[in-house]
């Protein structure tokens, strides 16, 4: 592929540009843009709020358990000393994320040019992973890492030196890069070909470098004897770092991945046993990522109804890879489907799909599934749809189109929520909670409250951790569960009466908003994806109290 | 339905990782080992779990029990890929393969389904096996803290609640159904493992009938798990109101008469006609006395265990016996000397080795001195067919000695905080067994297990080398001396001889005459390198077991009381275990026999096979007893009772679980009686065990300052400091509720770094309203529901936030 200018005609040097050299740069961008984005649109919250609360004590010099000494959490308490704000470690992750289109792109010797090109794409439309290469959560880094570890596992005659960098990176990182690490294990166990002993006796005690390191809390104090990675990979299983479930979450946002990776996967497995039909490297490159995405997705299934969607990104990311190669031959197969009937056939599916569609989007528009004769119309329709779908699936000549109606599908739900992701509303239900703006409003009112007095600043001991974020920077917090006397202002639960001497401030104060989920109706998910603005906000209320006279 | 199918599908998920080691030790059996790979999965990820925790690798939760299992999943595979002989191995054994997964998976739902009809957790000692599963659960670090002791670590062999939990954890299922499934899982494993041990030595004796291998597993399931004692049969007649005076008092069960028949103290005296209104004995928990026939002794059998329900580590470790008995038998059937030089030959198998020995002291330490005896029983006598007996001997002891050093490396952690409570070997000096109780609880099985003798005899024309009826006799004849000498030496010899009565000498002379006959069966057996030289040798350990605790007793806290209590237990629970094997595969054998060649056979097999068919009518009876007729709701979750019975306390459960952090102490209840006085409260009960004391702790896992301060006298040793420091702490406790100012109550509180306190309908009922104090006072509410509340104690932290 290849674009020529015709300037040769007027005797100047004939400039080629590569049609996929074009493609790649697009897709880089879409990538990078996407990510970028995120930097300064998408509030702080989720994992990230956690992660920043943590890094901001570990700054200030303040034990809290939020902070895993991660590299990149490191960085991010390093960088908030220069500068309060999170622009500065997003910028860091999203730098760091930014090298991944140079990962596949390497990789493409191995997957091939076009998979190669439809994996980024993947990646750059893939919410989850494209949230967590950019926010300042312990993981920053993790999705760089993951992609880089890949191209390293992959790629042949390495040398030994990237290995030990690798070993320290890993044990440094945030759970994603373990799931591929795990996976190496197994292959490299399965294909009886372990890392040669001095580069794994070098990897290894890097490996034990990191995790002295990060028990050293790189600086910011002993943290006991700590592997980072499994730490936050444990701590996914435990914390409350989304509003909904991590199956909620994929529900939303990469149900497609996810089941485009599973089909993948099952194809891989089936020819598992056969002899490989590519040269070595890419034969390892596929089974590795099937071996990845398989771990992937245990983890995300065996924690899908937790409250963190970090396996969540463990199972996209490598479903990415995996199906790439099937759906560049799934689309090759589709451009060569000559069947006039298949296309007809499609052509009635859809338009069928479509008018069951209309009725279903009114009722999602009332929220109410409409009358007996609509139900009817809408059943009678989507069994048409689906018995045309099952019989261009039956034959073998028709089986590729249905690539069309799936690409759609999956494009509508992973572009719709990439958009949404990175450009950062306000109601979109990821990352949620959200640490509101009217927390930090609160924070300089409060601020403003205690200027003239010796009073503290009195926080109840429930809401200990949802102040360190949007009151930094303020002034020493009393975290109590009884209001003391010297308090000027008292911010406590919502329903607590106020203590002597003291007087509601007016307004309603929220310090952590919840975006709510639509539930796993198909009526609320479909009201959901066509007017995102209509979710509900759940404020957490709180009560302010003031010194002063009633 | 969830709980149920995560959990067995982690535990065939944990078997087929540690498949491919345990077709590495057991490659001659018939299922290559699968039965054994649930046990064997079960120690070594506990075992991994255990190491990465305490060295504070892998963290509390979910998290840490899946990368424990996944690492193990490695492991396995790397065995499997390093091992040319797996994949054959693997094709040559796929039926007994899948019959192991077949087994599992019907013990697994069958005991799931039985105990789901009675599976509150409560009465017994299940709060406290429910607080120990919950500890391995939510401990914040490793070796797990006691919650019924705050601050301080367990000192009990654990090992078994660790395996429970490292199942619930895996399968994010919550502690109150784990354990409940944990039985299940310990159930389905211990049929596995019964079935895998008992095949394969039948195929060893008997070749390869395909039939008598398969009958022999079942037979051995059967005998181990469901084979009970034969005041089942007593139980089923009485019930009926069959009654015939002199037959019942000829088997000591005079008791189940009604006390208008019988001139005794201890008689019927419950609803005489009908005495029962179902085809079983509805009688309340009337299978319970089948454990304690012999007075002043338990006699519990694996049947009986699984009725009652308790998640103890005897139970815990029955497959892990079997494991261990499984091992002993595939290092005697396999060829070449065994010493010090195999280790370093065959490393994973002295790893192996220390691994599951070691575990076994971990997981209940009364089984590894008796199953590390007959590993070095079966390791002497495969080295004795090498060569000569003295060198034979010294290179058994070469090789037990590196395993035994090993397996204490290895479980280091969990030797350092234990204390054994044993205080040394003493000679009983009491009445002893009477024979027709003996006979009750072991004559099935011990009969069983004899059929070796007539079926060796109707082996061989010859009786065999007569030395061997010369050698056999010193092993009942030896502990009877040692008996005598040690009686001597504690100054107990009068009592030791007079107490004994006719009927205890009898039951000594009788196991004794068994015991000596057995072995020179295997004596015989083994010179002449026969198959059937192990199973005679096991029935002969069986009952030698027994014998010595006729004999002898290990001190404990029963000392002063029922000084035999323990050893009676634990020591009778292996000998079921190996009579049980023994027992399976020899009816089998002699019934093969005697059909193929020796009618004789036959006619011994009959009487005896009557009897094995009569001691499942405790099982037939009592398991729709336990069940109540299978009529009530079904529901796996151990607290599910609680939550219909008790809503608030239930609610406070939950409370607790999911706001609170593992590791913060809660104050509730000692469970100490008071009431109210002019001068102030006064004490008016101090026994705390075998009460709701502790509830909070045990369903939650959180500590509490003091639980059950009797089982902490008997995990730590009845010692003065011990029981003082118990006292203060049930003082302390005690006078949070009964401070007269919160000053004094906030102080105590923060003696014990306590975050939380309780308030509910336990506390309400020990402690006297007139002398409560008032918490909502100076204590923040941050839990009620009806009269129970939980309140947090006060916090005033400065936090700089620049």
């Amino acid at each position: 592929m290849s674009l020529s200018s015709d300037a040769g005609k007027a005797g100047r040097a004939i400039t080629v540009v590569p049609l996929a050299s074009l493609v790649w740069l697009a897709v880089t961008a879409v990538f990078l843009t996407l990510r970028a984005a995120v930097i300064w649109e998408v509030p702080v919250g989720g994992s990230e709020w956690v992660h920043l609360s943590g890094a901001w004590s570990a700054s200030i010099g303040v034990d809290d358990e939020r902070f895993v000494p991660t590299l990149f959490q490191a960085f991010t308490a390093v960088l908030l000393e220069l500068d309060s704000s999170e622009a500065l470690p997003r910028t860091l992750a999203f730098l760091a994320t930014a090298s991944l289109p140079l990962a596949v792109y390497l990789l493409r010797e191995q997957i091939g040019t076009v998979a190669g090109l439809l994996a980024l794409l993947l990646l750059a439309i893939d919410a989850p992973s494209l949230w967590l290469g950019v926010a300042a959560t312990s993981s920053g880094f993790d999705v760089a890492l993951t992609a880089w570890l890949l191209v390293f596992l992959v790629r042949p005659g390495l040398p030994w030196w990237p290995w030990p960098v690798l070993g320290f990176a890993v044990v440094t990182a945030g759970p994603v890069p373990l799931v591929l690490a795990f996976a190496a294990a197994f292959m490299a166990i399965l294909r009886g070909s372990p890392l040669p002993p001095v580069p794994a006796l070098v990897t290894a005690s890097a490996a034990l470098i990191g995790v002295l390191v990060a028990s050293l809390g790189f600086g910011y104090g002993w943290q006991g004897i700590l592997v980072p990675p499994i730490e936050l990979f444990a701590q996914t299983y435990e914390a409350d770092w989304t509003t909904g479930s991590a199956i909620h979450v994929a529900w939303l946002y990469s149900w497609p991945l996810l089941i485009a990776g599973a089909v993948a996967a099952v194809l891989e497995l089936r020819r598992w046993r056969e002899p490989p039909l590519e040269p070595d490297s890419v034969f390892t490159v596929r089974r590795l990522a099937t071996a990845w995405f398989l771990a992937g997705l245990l983890s995300f299934l065996v924690g899908m109804s937790t409250n963190a969607a970090v396996t969540l990104a463990a199972a996209t990311l490598p479903a990415a890879f995996i199906v790439a190669p099937w759906l560049g031959r799934a689309i090759d197969a589709t451009f060569a489907t000559r069947d006039g009937y298949a296309w007809l056939g499609l052509g009635i599916v859809l338009f069928l799909a479509a008018l069951a569609m209309i009725v279903i989007v009114d009722w999602a528009r009332f929220d109410r599934v409409g009358p007996g004769g609509e139900v009817a119309r809408v059943v009678i329709l989507g069994a048409a749809t689906a018995a045309g779908l099952a019989a261009l699936a039956y034959l073998p000549r028709s089986r590729a189109v249905l690539t069309v109606p799936a690409v759609f599908v999956a494009a509508l739900v992973l572009v719709s929520g990439a958009f949404h992701v990175a450009f950062g509303s306000r109601m979109e239900p990821f990352p949620s909670p959200q640490s509101p703006v009217q927390a930090e409003t609160l924070a300089d009112l409060a601020l403003e409250q205690l200027e003239a007095t010796e009073d503290t600043l009195v926080v109840h001991e429930s809401l200990r951790d949802r102040v360190t974020w949007p009151f930094r920077e303020t002034t020493t917090l009393v975290i109590a569960t009884t209001i003391p006397q010297d308090a000027g202002v008292a911010i406590v639960p919502a329903g607590e009466s106020p203590p002597d001497g003291m007087v509601p401030l007016e307004g309603d104060w929220s310090l952590e908003h919840h975006i709510e989920q639509p539930a796993f109706e198909l009526i609320r998910y479909v009201r959901w994806f066509t007017d995102r603005n209509r979710t509900d906000v759940d404020r957490v209320p709180v009560e302010v109290f003031v010194r002063g006279d009633e | 339905m969830a709980p149920l199918l995560a959990f067995w599908c982690a535990a065939l998920l944990l078997a087929g990782f540690a498949f491919p080691i345990a077709q590495r030790l057991f490659r001659r059996f018939p299922d290559a080992g699968a039965g054994l790979a649930f046990p064997l999965g079960l120690m070594l990820c506990g075992y991994g779990y255990f190491v990465l925790r305490s060295v504070g690798i892998l963290p509390q939760g979910q998290g840490g029990f899946l990368l424990a299992f996944a690492l193990f999943g490695l492991v396995g595979l790397l065995v499997a890929r390093t091992d040319p002989r797996f994949a054959g191995t693997a094709r040559r054994s796929s039926a007994g393969i899948a019959a192991s997964a077949g087994v599992f998976t019907a013990a697994f739902f069958g005991y799931a389904t039985f105990r789901s009809y009675q599976s509150a957790i409560g009465g017994t000692e299940q709060p406290m096996d429910l607080l120990f599963l919950n500890a391995m659960l939510e401990s914040p670090s490793y070796p797990p803290e006691d919650p019924w002791l705050a601050g301080s670590s367990v000192s009990y062999y654990y090992f078994g609640y660790l395996q429970s939990a490292l199942l619930s954890g895996v399968s994010g299922t919550e502690a109150s159904a784990g354990y409940n499934l944990g039985l299940a899982a310990v159930f389905a494993s211990t049929a596995t493992a019964a079935a895998s041990v008992c095949a394969a030595l039948a195929r060893w004796v008997l070749g390869h009938g395909q039939h008598a291998v398969v009958a022999a597993g079942a037979l051995g399931v059967a005998l181990v798990l469901f084979a009970g004692s034969l005041i089942g049969v007593f139980e089923f007649t009485a019930a009926h109101e069959r009654y015939s005076e002199p037959v019942y008092s000829a088997f000591g069960v005079e008791s189940l008469l009604p006390c208008d028949q019988v001139d005794a103290d201890d008689c019927y005296a419950g609803q005489t006609s009908p005495r029962t209104q179902s085809w079983y004995p509805d009688e309340y928990w009337y299978w319970w006395r089948a454990s304690r026939i012999i007075p002043d002794t338990i006699t519990e059998f694996p049947a009986f265990s699984f009725l009652l329900g308790d998640l103890h580590p005897h139970v815990m470790a029955l497959p892990g016996v079997l494991l261990a008995t499984a091992l002993a038998l595939a290092l005697w059937r396999g060829q070449g000397p065994l010493g010090f030089h195999t280790l370093r030959r065959k490393p994973l198998l002295g790893l192996m080795l220390a691994l599951v020995f070691g575990g076994l002291a971990f997981q209940n330490t009364w089984d590894v001195l008796t199953f590390s005896a007959l590993l070095g029983v079966a390791v002497t006598a495969r080295n004795a067919r090498a060569g000569p007996f003295p060198g034979a001997a010294l290179d058994a002891v070469r090789f037990l000695a590196s395993a035994a050093i090993a397996a204490v490396v290895l479980y280091a952690p969990w030797w350092t905080t234990f204390a054994s409570q044993a205080g040394g070997l003493y000679a009983y000096a009491g009445a002893g067994t009477q024979p027709n109780h003996a006979f009750l609880q072991f004559g099935a099985l011990a009969l069983a297990a004899a059929l070796v003798i007539p079926w060796a005899i109707a082996r061989s024309r010859s009786t065999g080398p007569l030395s061997a009826l010369v050698y056999a006799p010193w092993l009942p004849l030896v502990p009877l001396l040692a008996w005598a000498v040690f009686a001597a030496v504690r100054g107990d010899w009068s009592d030791a001889v007079t107490e004994r009565g006719a009927g205890g000498w009898a039951t000594l002379a009788i196991l004794a005459a068994f015991i000596w006959a057995l072995t020179a069966t295997a004596l015989v057996l083994h010179q002449r390198r026969s198959p059937g030289a192990p199973m005679a040798a096991l029935g002969a350990f069986g009952l030698l077991l027994l014998y010595g605790a006729e004999l002898f007793f290990i001190r404990d806290v029963f000392f002063g009381s029922i000084p035999r209590l323990n050893t009676v237990f634990k020591l009778s629970y292996q000998a079921w275990v190996l009579l049980a094997v023994a027992g399976a595969v020899a009816l089998v054998a002699a019934a093969a026999e005697g059909f193929r060649r020796q009618r004789s056979l036959v006619i011994a097999a009959a009487p005896v096979s009557l009897l094995v068919l009569l001691s499942f009518a405790y099982v037939i009876g009592a398991v729709p007893n336990r069940a109540d007729g299978f009529a009530g709701d079904s529901n796996i979750d151990g607290l599910a009772q609680l939550a219909r019975n008790n809503p608030d306390e239930y609610a406070l459960t939950r409370w607790i679980a999911n706001n609170t952090r593992p590791g913060e102490t809660i104050i509730e209840a000692t469970g100490r009686q008071w009431t109210a006085g002019e001068d102030g409260p006064q004490l008016q009960d101090g026994g705390v065990s075998y009460t709701d004391a502790g509830r909070v702790s045990s369903r939650t896992g959180r500590p509490t300052p003091i639980g059950w301060d009797a089982h902490q006298v008997q995990w730590r040793g009845d010692t003065e400091d011990n029981r003082a420091e118990f006292t203060r702490r049930q003082d302390a406790v005690d006078a949070i509720y009964l401070a007269e100012d919160p000053a004094e109550a906030l102080a105590q509180i923060d003696a014990f770094d306590a975050e939380y306190v309780v308030l509910g309908s336990l506390e309400r009922e020990r402690y006297p309203e007139a002398h409560r104090i008032d918490f909502d006072a100076f204590l923040e509410p941050v839990f009620e529901s009806g009269e129970t509340r939980v309140y947090r104690v006060p916090v005033s932290d400065e936090v700089p936030t620049s």
